[in-house]
């Protein structure tokens, strides 16, 4: 991570389950990370993500199940 | 790319019919039964009634009350699939806008239905984000709404259904009164009629149910995906103006506080 392409699938996913403020949850948790897109590799990506499901989806089960959405749409999750 | 997720609400709307599907297979099934049903009873009569107890009148009276049951029996399905689940919606959304999101947006539906409850679903979900961060909204201009008056779907679907009723066979006794002795010609004015008819009835559902569910599934659908561009004035009225309002005053809030959220950085 982090390419435009992995942000635009994450968004596309993370707007399908929480609507708009999706985005917003996106750009805030980059901002919070204190990092460029492109240094979130490995363990600050797992984080990445972790932050942005819990931000957005409030019922843990569903966060389950999207983790596993995104893990496999950003390359099956051999890269993260 | 397509995602898991994204594909099962792919499939599922693909599955269902849409709402134009459901309103032609009723009244093309009413068209079949306005057409049968006058025979069926006239044979039944002349089968299982001793000859002359029935006068002609009586008949028809009978004909038309078969004809009466019949429709009541389509168009009480035609609620259930239409009226049912957008007044469904319509309520999640209400209670939406009055900031209770323990809603139940799940509805067996149409096509354009499922897309609207998957609409909502985003939308609520964007609010329960919005209320985590910034807290309960405060009172805001919309809990003075606009009242949106006018003709309900049922009303509407009960009129497509008494103007067939009441002009198809008017037109079929008409040509056979203008033209008695040409069975063919009456017939066929008949059927030319009850065609244009057909069209007449079909436009005025288009323009009063179908366009106007479209055109908020189309809305809902671009705008829970983060496109406000599609936010309009309320143009519709009864049930799915209703549903507009709600849905207008979700994505207005949501929006508001996206910016919100931006300027506290």
């Amino acid at each position: 991570m982090v390419s435009d392409s992995d942000l635009q699938a994450l968004e596309t996913i993370i707007v399908n389950h929480a609507g708009p403020m999706g985005k917003f949850i996106i750009k805030k948790s980059l901002s919070d990370m204190g990092t460029e897109p492109n240094r979130i590799t490995g363990d600050i990506q797992v984080k990445f993500i972790n932050m942005v499901i819990e931000r957005a989806i409030f019922d843990t089960d569903r966060q389950v199940i999207i983790r596993k959405e995104i893990l496999s749409a950003l390359g099956g999750g051999t890269n993260v | 790319m397509v995602y898991a997720g994204i594909m099962d609400v792919q499939d599922e709307v693909e599955k269902k019919m849409t709402i134009e599907t459901k309103l032609l297979a009723g009244f093309l099934v009413v068209y079949i039964a306005s057409a049968v049903i006058p025979g069926l009873v006239t044979f039944l009569i002349d089968h299982y009634v001793q000859d002359g107890l029935f006068s002609d009148a009586i008949i028809g009276i009978l004909t038309f009350c078969a004809l009466l049951i019949f429709i009541s029996i389509i168009a009480h399905y035609l609620m259930e699939w239409i009226t049912k689940p957008v007044r469904k919606l319509s309520k999640a959304a209400e209670k939406m806008v009055a900031g209770d999101l323990d809603v139940d947006l799940e509805v067996e539906a149409s096509t354009e239905l499922i897309i609207i409850s998957e609409s909502l679903s985003r939308m609520k979900a964007s609010m329960k984000i919005a209320y985590d961060w910034l807290g309960p909204p405060e009172a805001d201009k919309y809990n003075d709404k606009p009242e949106i008056l006018g003709i309900g779907l049922n009303e509407k679907i009960i009129i497509g259904m008494v103007m067939f009723l009441i002009f198809n066979p008017l037109a079929a006794a008409l040509s056979h009164m203008i033209f008695p002795d040409l069975i063919l010609l009456s017939s066929l004015i008949s059927i030319i009629f009850s065609i244009i008819l057909l069209s007449l009835i079909a436009n005025y559902l288009y323009r009063e149910i179908i366009k106007p569910l479209r055109h908020v599934a189309s809305m809902a659908e671009r705008v829970s995906k983060g496109d406000y561009s599609g936010i309009e004035e309320t143009k519709y009225s009864g049930d799915i103006g209703r549903l507009e309002r709600d849905f207008n005053i979700i994505s207005e809030r949501v929006q508001k506080a996206m910016k919100e959220l931006d300027m506290d950085g």
